[in-house]
C-alpha cells in the first residue's frame, strides 16, 4: 500500500512552473460539470500526464450561489424558506443553523423537548444523506445494486419526514424558537421498524460493496487522509475523526440509528402516549410502512445506554424520567 | 483565555474584546498586525484550524471587516480576529503562507467583496463568476433586482407579488396594518 504523504503545518504554495501543454505529455482533460462521479455544477479543470494527475484545478461553477446576498433583502422569516434550499441532501442542518442563529441574536431559549426533536430530526436527516452518498459513491464505483437499496432505504426516511412534517425533502420543521408539531401517533414504532432494517441494510453494504474486489482494488491507498493534514487542508467533522484525530467535533460516535432509538424510547422527548398529533401524510407513510415491512428482518434493535445530550442540543442536564 | 487576551491586548492593542459564548470570544485588531497575530495565535497558542474567512460590508461606517475564525482543539475554544479594513482601498495581508486553504477564501473575498490580498496565488482567476463586469456582488450597493432586470428577460404574462402586500391586501384586508 502506498504511503501517503507527510504534511507540514502550512502547504508549499510557492508558484511553479507552467506546464509545457504543447511537450506532447500532457493531456488536459475536463471532469465535470456533466460526470456521474460529480454531481452538481462542480468541474475539475485535470492535467493528466498518462495515468497520473500532475494539476488539478476546481471550478465551484454556481454551487456558490451567493445564498448570503439572496437572503439581505428579505425578513427573518421570509430567509426561514431559503436557508433550507443550500444543500438538497441535508436541508435540516441549515434550518437548524439559521433557527439557531436567530434565536441567539434574539435570546429565545428553546424547550428542551423541542431540543430533543431537532436531535432525532437532525439524526434522520444525517441518516437519508449518508445513505444517499452511500449509494451515490457505490454506482461511481459501477456497483449498482447497492445504490438501489440505499435510495430505498432513504426513500422510507422522507416518508417517516413527510408525516411529521408534511414534506419530503425541505421539511422547514426546525423554526426559530423550537420545532413546528410534535410527533404523530405511531410514528415512534414505524421509524424504529425503519432504522431495524437500516441496520441490517448497513451490514449487507458492508459485505457487497467495502468488501467488493472492485472497490477495493479502485479504493484501496488513494485519498488518504492523515492527522496532519487536518489544519493544512481545513478538514472537520467526521472526515477528522475517520483518520484519527479524536478532538474533531462531530457527533457522537454510535451509529446515527441508536441515536435516534434512544431519542424515541428514552429521552424527554420520547413519545409516553398517544398524543393525537396530526399525521401529514398518513396514507403514503402506511403504504411504505407495509412495503418495508415485507423486507425487514426481526432482528432487535440496538439501543444504547443512557447518553448525554447530543452537540446540538444546549447541554443543559437532563431530567430524571419518571419511573 | 483572559490573560492570554491580556496579553495579546498589551502586545497588540486588541479592542472589542466580547466573549459570545462558552468557547467563542470576538476580537478586533489593526490591520498592521493582524498577520503577525494570528501566526502568534497559531504558533504559539494552540490555535492552529483556520475555520473560515469571511467578510461584513459595514457600508454606513466606510469599511469591511475581515473575519478569521479559528479554532484550539485542546481548548475546543474559537477566537474571531476581526480587522477592519477602508472600504474604498480594501487590501489585506494575505496569510496563504500560514493556512494553505486560506488562499481559496481569498480568492473567494477578491470576487465577491473586491478585497485584495497582494501575493495570494491565483487570486485574479475567476472564483464562481465567469467573465463579470460588474462592481463585486457581495458589496451592499450592489442591486440584485436591478442587475436581474437590466440582464434577464421576464416570460410574459408573469407577474410577483410581494408577500407583505399580498398579506395586507388580500389575505387580511380587514385588517389594514402598519406600513
Amino acid at each position: 500500500m502506498p504511503q501517503p504523504p507527510t504534511h507540514s503545518s502550512s502547504l508549499d504554495m510557492a508558484p511553479r512552473e507552467p506546464l509545457d501543454l504543447s511537450s506532447g505529455k500532457y493531456v488536459k482533460l475536463w471532469q465535470g460539470p456533466q460526470h456521474p462521479g460529480i454531481t452538481g455544477n462542480m468541474s475539475l479543470e485535470l492535467t493528466l500526464c498518462g495515468d497520473e494527475i500532475v494539476e488539478c484545478k476546481t471550478h465551484v461553477g454556481y454551487l456558490h450561489r451567493g445564498f448570503e446576498k439572496f437572503m439581505e433583502r428579505r425578513t427573518f422569516i421570509q430567509n426561514f424558506t431559503v436557508v433550507c434550499r443550500i444543500a438538497v441532501p441535508e436541508p435540516t442542518f441549515n434550518e437548524y443553523l439559521y433557527s439557531a442563529a436567530v434565536e441567539e441574536l434574539a435570546g429565545i431559549e428553546v424547550p428542551e423537548r423541542a431540543n430533543w426533536l431537532r436531535a432525532l430530526n437532525l439524526e434522520m436527516m444525517r441518516l437519508a444523506s449518508f445513505l444517499m452518498w452511500t449509494g451515490g459513491m457505490s454506482g461511481a464505483f459501477g456497483l449498482y445494486t447497492v445504490p438501489n437499496w440505499t435510495l430505498t432505504y432513504r426513500d422510507y426516511i422522507l416518508d417517516l419526514f413527510e408525516e411529521l412534517t408534511g414534506a419530503r425533502i425541505y421539511h422547514m420543521y426546525i423554526v426559530p424558537g423550537g420545532v413546528r408539531n410534535p410527533l404523530p401517533d405511531g410514528w415512534k414504532e414505524k421509524t424504529l421498524e425503519i432504522l431495524k432494517g437500516t441496520e441490517k441494510l448497513m451490514r449487507e453494504v458492508d459485505r457487497v460493496m467495502l468488501n467488493n474486489a472492485v472497490f477495493k482494488a479502485r479504493a484501496k491507498g488513494l485519498g488518504v487522509i492523515t492527522p496532519d493534514m487536518i489544519d493544512p487542508y481545513g478538514i472537520v467533522g467526521p472526515n477528522a475523526r475517520a483518520c484519527g484525530f479524536t478532538n474533531a467535533t462531530c457527533a457522537k460516535t454510535n451509529p446515527t440509528w441508536c441515536t435516534i432509538s434512544w431519542i424515541l424510547t428514552s429521552s424527554p422527548a420520547a413519545p409516553q402516549t398517544p398524543t393525537n398529533a396530526p399525521s401529514y401524510a398518513s396514507r403514503k407513510s402506511t403504504s411504505a410502512s407495509a412495503s418495508f415491512a415485507r423486507c425487514s428482518s426481526a432482528r432487535p434493535t440496538v439501543v444504547p445506554s443512557r447518553r448525554a445530550c447530543p452537540t446540538y442540543c444546549t447541554g443543559r442536564s437532563r431530567p430524571a424520567k419518571p419511573t | 483565555m483572559n490573560s492570554m487576551l491580556e496579553r495579546l491586548s498589551k502586545e497588540f492593542h486588541i479592542t472589542d474584546i466580547i466573549e459570545r459564548k462558552p468557547g467563542l470570544t470576538t476580537f478586533t485588531v489593526d490591520k498592521d498586525v493582524a498577520e503577525t497575530l494570528i501566526r502568534e495565535l497559531r504558533d504559539r497558542e494552540g490555535y492552529t484550524h483556520l475555520n473560515f474567512m469571511t467578510a461584513i460590508d459595514y457600508i454606513e461606517r466606510g469599511y469591511f471587516t475581515v473575519v478569521y475564525m479559528l479554532h484550539n482543539h485542546a481548548a475546543k475554544a474559537s477566537l474571531s480576529v476581526h480587522v477592519n479594513i477602508d472600504r474604498e482601498h480594501a487590501e489585506m495581508t494575505s496569510i496563504h503562507t500560514l493556512w494553505a486553504q486560506a488562499w481559496t477564501y481569498q480568492r473567494e473575498l477578491r470576487e465577491l467583496w473586491g478585497i485584495r490580498f497582494p501575493g495570494s496565488p491565483r487570486l485574479d482567476e475567476d472564483f464562481c463568476l465567469e467573465g463579470w463586469d460588474e462592481i463585486p456582488p457581495m458589496r451592499r450597493e450592489f442591486d440584485t433586482v436591478a442587475y436581474c432586470e437590466r440582464t434577464f428577460v421576464s416570460r410574459d404574462g408573469r407577474a410577483t407579488t410581494d408577500p407583505r402586500e399580498h398579506m395586507h391586501e388580500v389575505i387580511f384586508p380587514e385588517r389594514g396594518g402598519d406600513r
